[in-house]
């Protein structure tokens, strides 16, 4: 490609990096976030899974009322 | 001044990639988030691709911009396209939270988010790369073929926006609503204009001129 008219597109270029940094920035605020996403009805296998882990491993590290007592009863 | 505006984008350039560099899980949401504002720009350079390409051939500005700068700026931000298209596509290897692989990013349909929705960009991204690669065939494949082969970046277009609109977790903001509707409006007044207004005839110009014809006076 010619050198013509190279001011112009290394502004055009310049403005796309800006803008995907200030349109980053927006979304990071205003827009949704990918966990939004997924927990919105568009998860899928993988997203499911992850989900599946995360509460699989909160209900492991939380003991049941039943367990605390029976450790109690035991000890 | 050039070289400012360059050092710039070199600047922004390694920014990103330090960014990238980072692990994922460090990062957050932020790969999520660049990807949608990179596909977003990407959107709108490969509107403005198309609006310049039609502006070609449809001779609509030729009183307000020069030919070669519409032509050149056609080129231009089609190849400016796939660079955002790659970073669209990049900075979702780095999402916290969807595992996307680089096989999921390439190949159509095989993404772990939306697959169908997210498989039209993947192969809308394909055809985009595909036109892009023409502009440098155009010699070998001739100006009849390259211009039929031109058509396919209406097919790209058409699915990237199918892809922004459903696949697009924004779409639904105003801004963004707004700014696909405004690139849409923009190609497809474009386009119908270009298929329904009256073309110039073409004046032929016989290679050789009648005997007798110079001998007239």
């Amino acid at each position: 490609m010619s050198s013509r008219y190279g001011r112009l597109k290394t502004a055009i270029a310049v403005a796309s990096a800006g803008a995907v940094l200030l349109g980053a920035g927006y979304l990071g605020t205003h827009g949704t976030s990918s966990v939004t996403a997924a927990a919105a009805g568009a998860e899928t296998a993988t997203a499911t899974a992850t989900v599946a882990t995360a509460q699989t491993s909160r209900v492991q590290a939380k003991p049941t009322t039943a367990a605390k007592q029976k450790t109690s009863r035991g000890s | 001044m050039k070289g400012i505006a360059g050092a710039a984008l070199v600047l922004l350039g390694a920014m990103f990639v330090s960014a990238l560099g980072l692990h994922g899980g460090a990062l957050g949401q932020w790969p999520w988030f660049i990807s949608r504002a990179s596909g977003l720009v990407a959107f709108g350079l490969l509107t403005g691709s198309v609006v310049m390409g039609l502006l070609v051939r449809t001779k609509v500005a030729d009183g307000v911009l020069a030919r070669p700068l519409t032509f050149e700026l056609h080129q231009f931000l089609a190849i400016l396209t796939l660079v955002l298209l790659g970073v669209h596509a990049g900075s979702l290897l780095f999402d916290g939270f969807f595992q996307f692989t680089p096989v999921s990013v390439v190949v159509p349909f095989a993404a772990p988010y939306r697959p169908l929705w997210t498989g039209l960009g993947v192969v809308a991204g394909w055809a985009a790369a595909l036109v892009a690669a023409s502009f440098w065939a155009r010699r070998r494949i001739g100006q009849r073929r390259w211009r039929q082969f031109h058509y396919i970046s209406f097919g790209a277009y058409l699915l990237a926006l199918v892809h922004g609109l459903t696949a697009g977790t924004d779409s639904g903001l105003a801004l963004v609503y707004l700014f696909y509707g405004s690139s849409s409006a923009a190609v497809f007044a474009l386009l119908a204009y270009r298929i329904l207004a009256p073309r110039p005839k073409r004046q032929r110009v016989p290679s050789r001129l009648p005997l007798g014809s110079l001998n007239r006076s």
